[in-house]
């Protein structure tokens, strides 16, 4: 039976909770069982305190720990600041938690427990790299990696569950989710977007308007206004006298506006250069650097909230070299997509230039691929071992691989004719066919696009093609 | 057979008959302009050798001061013409100018347009006024925020030669008691279909000839909106334009009761876009010529009263002006009542003798143009005109004609400029009311 675990910085006698609960201090966090921790319990009033004892459990390398749910006790409904509040998994008051909510709280963080625990190795495992534990974390809470507008992050969105795994605030939380993105292993849904200083990132920029001469952000707008029966057209202030409008050309008192005069526009003039315009320049400068910038300059950041895919899933639980592409590439040598775009460049030109010889570019789909991490849960890597191998039988050396994501890898054969291409790809596909259809019982769709390389080929255009066809 | 009759009736002509069946030809329309305007024009060839020392000095004084010049230009829907404004405004060789477009409430791709130029810098200032005052009110919009010595009012369907602007400035340095300066305006689309290029030739003889001989009399009553060159105080002390249609007119008899000089520039030269079509031509010079009635008739009669400000040219100005299109237009139905009653077999004959008298006229009045002002232009352009010739004693004697008496008879009975669309229907409303 697990149990709440109190954690504090150093002992004390203060809290009324401590004969309830197990109690440790943060130095013995080593040495506490963690498989029987139910979650964890942080009760300090120190905005500071709270955080070093949040990021401890975070950073710290056990799935056991860092992935433990984190209930945070509040001594009255004192305001916490947004990114603490949410770096835990519940906040409660202090005067309303007992016995029975703790058992509720057990109960209701038993799914992030048995999660857990489907780790295998658990006990002696240690997790390094911040993309796995990022990715864990989001698989075993499964709901979605929401992000928070706060004003405590230079580039004012957080996400605070897990950006106390970071080290420093800096890009490093959004870097790490786009890179899960990138490699399928998160989807992304758009949240919302937000504009960024060009020069550091910072969130918090300060719009005005400026004179689009002289850049002077002293200017003054006037309306015009246009008296119909004599046609003068001038400023407001020229028509005040009192309480009245008057005319300044033809001395006729204006009445009513759209009977005899009408106000056609606003005109802004700059009081350091006399420039008169309709449309100011908008011009921003950072509060944390405090440079300016145009806003067609800044960067626009799209802000999304993440979920784990089914491969992701599969990977959290299994790890990251679980994946096929991770596993192709410590057999083969995998190539990352700029690199093979120069590939490709190469061999245009060498074959065009020498026109002996022919190379083929190849695109390799496998549709259902999410299907058969779900399917195959830890075999995944086992598998994916033996698909490798006949990768590595069918291709040369000389042959070059690179995958586009988990499901579409790019090849160029060279010295190759399309349609030995062809019998090479199809030996390829059925190898890869019979291996899943006797060992599993399942048979992948496999699709693939065979094109001679030449000045006309557009790789992105292919891999698009080959995707229509998939859909119609 | 007809040609034969037609020597015969002319050689058997008596001097008495010549005057009675050819009155308008012979005592008005050859002396006024055939015979003035070709003497006169001989004359401003030794004028214009006399005054090269003149023209040097005052250029040099102008390069020398360096004035501000403002191009304004006024307009609605003129989007797609202001490119190529700006390009020839940008070619000039007097550089010291700005550019201020006046938007008056466009519904087309204007605004986008003219703030991309604004954007690059080739229009100093643009202003989109979202709701439609009139051309005054948009020129005027333009004057207050120009910040010139110079106020150069240009059509946005038009262009400027590349000399043009440092030509029209040289008056001022010549002068100083001229207030306006009005350009030469010539037609762009010359090519574009056979309206067009009537209205070239009649552009060379009313306006290049025309007004230089009207300028060096001293009685010009018109700088043309698509090409005037204000002094900028003499435009403060009028506080713009007043409300349209004919506001060019209208200003220019303004500055003349201020007492200054008003002349005209055949050298300046603006390109401008002229109707294509004759219904489209026939609706622009209806809304012109309604403007004499509603501003010479009306609204400046006090300039032909004998007066304090009373000024024999400014009389000469508008009773020539009045006098020419007014009186004249009714002399030629007279004319035609004349020979129907009177003359009626003679029809054939007068008909042709005065299609050929007028033919003869429009020729040397042609030629006299070209002599002069057919070397500012390219060799082509105007000179191969000449073939259309014949047609011009139809184009002036019937369409403008018909289409004039028209628009005095509406005008003066019915006052149907103030309906004008021209114009926002607010600003005609207060402009009928209160008799403008």
């Amino acid at each position: 039976m697990k149990k709440p675990v109190k954690l504090e910085l150093e002992p004390s006698n203060r809290q009324l909770l401590d004969d309830k609960f197990e109690t440790h201090l943060l130095s013995e966090i080593n040495t506490i069982d963690a498989t029987s921790v139910a979650y964890w319990l942080i009760e300090e009033e120190d905005d500071e305190a709270i955080k070093r004892l949040v990021e401890a459990i975070r950073r710290h390398p056990a799935p056991a720990i860092y992935l433990r749910a984190i209930v945070l006790l509040t001594k009255n409904n004192a305001k916490k600041t947004n990114t603490i509040d949410h770096g835990a998994d519940a906040l409660y008051k202090i005067s309303t938690f007992d016995q029975a909510t703790a058992d509720t709280l057990s109960s209701d963080f038993e799914g992030v427990n048995q999660w857990i625990e489907r780790i295998p190795n658990l006990s002696d495992h240690s997790d390094i790299n911040t993309s796995l534990k990022v990715l864990r974390f989001i698989s075993s809470r499964d709901t979605e990696l929401l992000p928070v507008m706060t004003t405590q992050v230079h580039n004012g969105y957080d996400y605070p569950s897990i950006s106390a795994m970071f080290e420093k605030d800096d890009d490093a939380v959004i870097d790490t989710l786009s890179f899960l993105q990138k490699q399928r292993l998160l989807s992304p849904r758009f949240i919302t977007k937000t504009h960024l200083c060009s020069h550091c990132n910072g969130a918090f920029l300060n719009f005005k308007e400026v004179c689009p001469d002289c850049a002077s952000e002293e200017i003054n707008p006037d309306e015009l206004i246009h008296h119909f029966k004599c046609a003068y057209t001038g400023e407001f202030s020229e028509f005040v006298f009192g309480d009245e409008l008057i005319c300044p050309k033809c001395d006729k008192r204006l009445h009513h506006i759209g009977v005899d005069y009408d106000k056609p526009s606003i005109i802004f003039r700059c009081s350091q250069c006399n420039h008169s315009f309709q449309e100011p320049e908008i011009n921003s400068t950072c509060f944390s650097c405090g440079r300016s910038s145009k806003p067609e300059d800044q960067v626009l950041q799209i802000i999304n909230g993440y979920s784990a895919t089914s491969i992701g899933h599969n990977a959290a639980i299994y790890g990251l070299e679980s994946l096929f592409s991770n596993i192709l590439e410590t057999e083969l040598n995998l190539f990352t997509h700029s690199a093979f775009k120069d590939f490709i460049k190469i061999e245009i030109s060498r074959t065009t230039r020498y026109k002996i010889t022919n190379s083929t570019f190849v695109i390799l789909q496998f549709s259902d691929l999410e299907n058969l991490y779900i399917r195959l849960g830890k075999r995944a890597e086992e598998v994916f071992s033996e698909l490798s191998a006949i990768f590595k039988s069918i291709l040369r050396q000389s042959d070059i691989i690179s995958a586009r994501n988990e499901s579409i890898f790019f090849i160029i054969l060279t010295e190759t004719d399309t349609a030995q291409a062809k019998q090479a790809i199809d030996r390829l596909t059925s190898g890869i066919t019979q291996l899943l259809e006797n060992n599993l019982d399942y048979s992948p769709e496999v699709l693939t696009r065979i094109e001679k390389i030449d000045a006309q080929l557009e790789i992105d255009n292919s891999l698009e093609r080959l995707l229509e066809n998939n859909v119609h | 057979m007809y040609i034969e009759n037609l020597i015969q009736f002319i050689s058997n002509l008596t001097f008495w008959q010549v005057l009675a069946y050819f009155w308008p030809f012979f005592i008005i329309d050859m002396f006024r302009y055939v015979l003035l305007d070709s003497f006169l024009i001989i004359s401003y060839i030794p004028k214009w050798k006399r005054e090269r020392p003149l023209r040097a000095r005052a250029r040099k004084q102008l390069f020398h001061e360096r004035p501000l010049v403002s191009v304004i230009v006024p307009g609605k829907n003129e989007g797609k013409h202001i490119p190529k404004l700006c390009r020839s405004l940008a070619a000039q060789t007097y550089n010291q100018i700005e550019i201020i477009v006046v938007d008056d409430g466009s519904d087309d791709k204007t605004a986008q347009i003219c703030r991309e130029l604004e954007a690059k810098k080739e229009i100093t200032t643009f202003i989109s006024n979202r709701v439609r005052g009139g051309k005054a009110s948009a020129a005027n919009t333009a004057l207050r925020y120009a910040r010139g010595e110079y106020v150069l009012h240009i059509d946005a369907d038009s262009f400027l030669d590349s000399k043009s602007i440092e030509t029209i400035l040289l008056p001022f340095y010549m002068d100083e008691n001229i207030g306006v300066v009005g350009g030469d305006v010539r037609v762009a689309n010359i090519n574009d279909s056979l309206t067009t290029s009537l209205q070239a030739i009649e552009y060379m003889k009313t306006i290049s000839t025309g007004r230089t001989v009207l300028s060096m009399l001293g009685i010009l009553r018109i700088v043309a909106g698509a090409h005037g060159m204000f002094r900028k105080d003499v435009l403060d002390r009028l506080q713009g334009w007043d409300v349209g249609p004919g506001l060019d007119g209208d200003i220019t008899l303004k500055i003349r009761k201020l007492g200054y000089r008003v002349v005209h520039e055949s050298h300046a030269i603006c390109y401008t876009n002229v109707p294509s079509t004759p219904s489209k031509l026939a609706h622009q010079r209806y809304r012109w010529d309604r403007s004499l009635i509603r501003f010479r008739a009306r609204k400046h009669f006090d300039i032909l009263k004998p007066s304090a400000n009373f000024y024999l040219s400014n009389f000469i100005s508008s009773a020539d002006n009045l006098f020419f299109n007014l009186l004249l237009n009714i002399k030629w139905w007279l004319y035609t009542a004349q020979i129907l009653i009177f003359q009626a077999s003679l029809l054939e004959y007068i008909f042709m003798i005065n299609y050929l008298l007028y033919l003869i006229a429009n020729f040397i009045e042609f030629s006299v143009a070209l002599l002069l002002f057919g070397s500012t232009t390219a060799k082509w352009r105007e000179k191969k005109l000449i073939f259309l010739m014949p047609l011009m004693p139809l184009y002036t004697g019937l369409f403008i004609r018909i289409v004039r008496t028209y628009a005095y008879l509406m005008e003066f009975l019915h006052r149907t400029s103030y309906n004008d669309r021209w114009n926002p229907w607010k600003v005609s409303k207060i402009a009928k009311r209160e008799r403008l």
